[in-house]
């Protein structure tokens, strides 16, 4: 069966008051991302330091977890564009990997302190714990967005409100996958 | 699998993952840690995946030239810059 899962050309997803906020949240994050890479460069041995107490692999695996959520999600809002039934089961998908993303900072934040690895513990750590922290402020967002979205399906799986809504809910949950992308790569890879 | 890889959704989420295994793979060359080239070759691989969740997941593809282009500017010139910070 061929699908038409695309928008309208010239069509804004969600609504344009959203990407102002989605701007803006870019800027600010750019400019921590500034901030923390002059200070990297003017300390590497006590960041590479910090990094080293890291555990990369649930990094990789938060970054899998954001992806295929993101991936879900768009799933569900080309699944809406067409009448299927299968939205609200691709949103709690979604949702389920954001949960698991969760789950897993809290371990990893768990290890950190229960090492002495606390938010003053060095300037690395100071930024680990700043970033991660707001970036999980926004996945507690996106998670209430897309629970709420959830939510406009009924029990037939039919989305009940306007188009705009899963698509500006879907666009908020992409904007936290792709900060946590750079976060990842600043953090755990450079 | 043929009819999964025409779907541009998948075909995307494909290469993120793709890309995010290929940058954690340079973790284990060695000299890692120390060679800059690598640090910021990651942030432009990072940026590359942040320009395909905007275009593609978040349909910026579609979007008016105007929203399109203001992303891709941002996406360009932040990874730009991180990238360039490397090798402080």
């Amino acid at each position: 069966m061929s699908t038409e899962t695309k928008a309208q050309d010239g069509h804004i997803p969600g609504e344009p008051g959203l990407w102002v906020m989605i701007f803006g949240d870019l800027a600010a994050f750019s400019a921590f991302f500034v901030v923390y890479m002059v200070a990297y460069a003017g300390a590497r041995p006590e960041f590479a330091a910090g990094q080293a107490t890291l555990d990369r692999n649930l990094g990789l695996l938060n970054t899998l977890l954001l992806l295929t959520g993101s991936w879900f999600v768009a799933r569900a809002v080309a699944a809406v564009r067409v009448g299927a039934r299968s939205g609200r089961g691709l949103v709690t998908a979604g949702i389920g990997c954001g949960l698991g993303f969760v789950a897993i900072k809290a371990l990893e934040w768990h290890d950190r302190i229960a090492a002495g690895l606390t938010l003053n513990s060095s300037a690395f750590s100071i930024y680990y714990f700043t970033f991660t922290g707001i970036h999980l402020v926004h996945v507690f967002i996106g998670l209430g967005v897309l629970t709420f979205v959830r939510s406009r399906f009924d029990d037939e799986g039919r989305f009940v409100a306007g188009h705009g809504l899963i698509e500006g809910g879907a666009a908020f949950w992409h904007l936290v996958d792709l900060l946590w992308l750079v976060i990842f790569a600043l953090l755990y890879l450079v | 699998m043929a009819s999964f890889l025409r779907d541009r959704i998948n075909l995307a989420w494909l290469v993120l993952v793709g890309a995010t295994l290929l940058s954690f793979a340079t973790l284990s060359l060695p000299g890692h840690a120390t060679v800059r080239a690598l640090g910021a070759a990651n942030v432009v691989i990072a940026f590359a995946k942040v320009w395909l969740v905007g275009h593609e997941f978040m349909e910026l593809r579609r979007a008016p030239a105007w929203l399109r282009r203001l992303f891709t500017g941002w996406a360009c010139f932040a990874g730009a810059a991180l990238a360039g910070l490397c090798w402080l």
